[in-house]
């Protein structure tokens, strides 16, 4: 079990920063989404150990939070989205204090300390001091204390935030190395798309609760139903009454009518009364339903029934299993 | 199934310094790898404290300012060197009153203020506005083990131009002046010194760590330490004047109470307070900067 929360309530003041969650994580690499004020951060230093929980219970890698505090920090890494170093330390003193201060020897720190600033691709730059580097070295930097005591969790806060295309996809790159390396991620993200390509599953939160816990694949929709994006020249109103009549499930999105076939029903039929109707089709495309579209809608949902995500947790975990 | 992103050339991404760097440093890898080796339980603390100091030490501001302050010690000791060979010749020794000695405490006092002004004040208030304390507290380390090791980490960077130079200074007076009859009081003197030397960096190094941890400005940490000494000695002087050299008037600034302790220890000299007093006063400055220390880490529920 990567981790595991139980009923984990935690408030600050009046308001209610994780509102009962409970989930069991099981080792991989793991999207943490949500929107601002969603409560991921206070998951992550959740299980970190960093703050009192108000109820529940939490363990992470077989260590109960936050007694066993101690083994889970020597255990797990963290990257936090936050510039966090001194900025007149260098990049081998920072790497190396960071894993002495994880409990290895000095000599060791400072082996470990060169050889991930390598790895990172800041072996050039190892003997800089921290405040002349670049946005994407000063996040290289980051991952590379994260990684220098060898964790088996790792725990990254918005790490591509503030680099460009190209240093994200480098960022990237290095964080699949990484679990492809057998470490295990949990990935805070607003960006969908960046879950997408480094995680197995994600875990949703919405005003601190949970929304959905289970694998990308079945969020986007590999189930039996497809969604078809149709266009007419000038008879979308046309075309939506006529689908509705024969009952299909459309929605309309701006000039695009999105047809919702269930296993059984058959594009071909819809397509035969546009042509029979004398409709005249502009685009007809399968639509891929995007982990951002996913995410909306489940948003959505939790806002339509506050109560149900547990219901939905539940479900979830059904799916998988 | 998910996408993955595309697989960069690697040897592309770093470039040609990473052979080279191979070549080189013979440290270089290209690839991730866990680390088996061996963790140790504790003295994070000492971690902290050590950083600190190798961190303050590194600004070349600090390095100038101890090679500066190391100047009178360094007199002091070319004297000892002058007056033992002037003793050699005429061969009298009078017993030593110690007021060279409580001179030489006082001006570590003021030695120590400069350096505090110079590097130092920001050894907390740094952490706090470069937030490095979340990423800290993510490590295995305690609240107090952080608080321990950036207040000795302060104490050892204060004991360079305070406490080294004593024992410098100090040593050197036993070995050449503590012969015959004078040997007793010079080393009690010495012995005695030596304490006040190491409390007087205990207590300042515990004020300036109370400051530095109730901002993020290290500008007005220094501007408040300024404060903390030149106001008091103003008010000391003012009721000095009045009172015609009272010892009382000693108690309101921390010189003046490190003053009242040599001038009790050292010289021997019996007050006109209560002995207790200038180290009550003491205590009471170290426990406000320690209290301000615990209050600020007590405050990092979110943080640690």
């Amino acid at each position: 079990m990567l981790f595991a929360l139980d009923n984990v309530q935690k408030r600050y003041g009046t308001l209610e920063a994780l509102k009962g969650i409970t989930v069991q994580v099981e080792p991989g690499s793991i999207g943490l989404l949500g929107p601002n004020g969603a409560g991921k951060s206070t998951l992550i230093q959740t299980l970190l150990g960093l703050i009192e929980l108000n109820g529940g219970s939490a363990t992470v890698l077989d260590h109960r939070v936050p007694d066993e505090k101690r083994a889970i920090q020597r255990l797990t890494g963290y990257m936090p989205e936050d510039d966090c170093y001194l900025p007149y330390m260098t990049a081998v003193e920072y790497v190396s204090f960071n894993g002495r201060l994880s409990g290895m020897p000095k000599s060791e720190a400072f082996r470990r300390a060169h050889q991930t600033l390598h790895y990172v691709g800041l072996g050039e730059a190892r003997y800089r001091e921290l405040e002349g580097f670049s946005t994407g070295m000063k996040q290289r930097v980051k991952l590379a204390q994260g990684l220098v005591h060898g964790p088996e969790l790792l725990f990254l806060d918005e790490p591509t935030s503030g680099l460009d295309p190209q240093g994200r996809d480098e960022m990237l790159e290095l964080i699949n190395d990484v679990r492809d390396r057998g470490v295990n991620i949990v990935l805070s993200s607003h960006l969908l798309h960046e879950v997408e390509q480094v995680c197995d599953e994600v875990l949703m939160l919405n005003e601190g609760k949970l929304v959905h816990y289970g694998p990308i694949e079945a969020l986007t929709g590999e189930d039996d139903t497809r969604v078809i994006e149709v266009k007419t020249r000038d008879n979308n109103e046309r075309l939506e009454q006529l689908l509705l009549e024969h009952d299909y499930a459309v929605e309309r999105e701006g000039l695009t009518l999105k047809v919702h076939l269930e296993a059984d029903e058959d594009e071909q039929s819809m397509l035969q009364l546009a042509v029979d109707h004398e409709i005249q089709i502009r685009h007809f495309m399968p639509s891929e339903l995007t982990l951002e579209a996913a995410f909306l809608g489940l948003l959505e949902d939790d806002d339509r029934a506050p109560t149900s995500s547990n219901a939905k947790e539940s479900s979830t975990a059904e799916a998988r299993a | 199934m998910n996408a993955r992103a595309p697989r960069l050339d690697r040897t592309q991404t770093l470039g040609e310094f990473g052979t080279r760097t191979a070549e080189i440093m013979g440290v270089y890898e290209e690839e991730y790898a866990s680390y088996d080796g061996p963790i140790h339980e504790a003295s994070s603390w000492w971690v902290i404290a050590t950083q600190t100091i190798r961190t303050l030490v590194g600004f070349l501001r600090t390095k100038l300012v101890v090679l500066l302050l190391w100047i009178p010690p360094i007199i002091a000791a070319v004297a000892l060197v002058a007056q033992y060979a002037l003793r050699s010749q005429s061969g009298a020794a009078s017993p030593p009153d110690g007021s060279a000695v409580a001179g030489f405490l006082q001006f570590q006092v003021y030695s120590l203020a400069l350096l505090y002004m110079a590097s130092g004040a920001g050894v907390v208030s740094h952490d706090l506005k470069h937030r490095t304390l979340q990423l800290y507290f993510s490590k295995p380390i305690a609240k107090w083990e952080y608080g321990l090791g950036k207040y000795l980490g302060l104490f050892g960077l204060g004991a360079t131009v305070t406490v080294l130079p004593a024992l410098f200074v100090g040593i050197l007076r036993i070995a050449l002046m503590g012969t015959g009859e004078v040997a007793g009081p010079i080393v009690m003197q010495v012995g005695f010194g030596l304490p006040v030397s190491i409390l007087s960096t205990a207590v300042l190094a515990a004020v300036v760590v109370g400051l530095s941890s109730l901002t993020t400005r290290t500008g007005y940490v220094v501007l408040s330490w300024i404060g903390l000494l030149l106001v008091p000695m103003i008010l000391r002087a003012i009721l000095g004047l009045s009172t015609v050299g009272a010892d009382a008037a000693g108690l309101v600034s921390l010189p003046g109470n490190v003053g009242l302790v040599s001038a009790a220890w050292v010289t021997g000299r019996t007050l006109e307070i209560p002995i207790w007093s200038p180290f009550a006063v003491l205590v009471l400055f170290a426990g406000a900067g320690i209290g301000a220390l615990t209050w600020r880490i007590r405050q990092l529920e979110g943080i640690a």
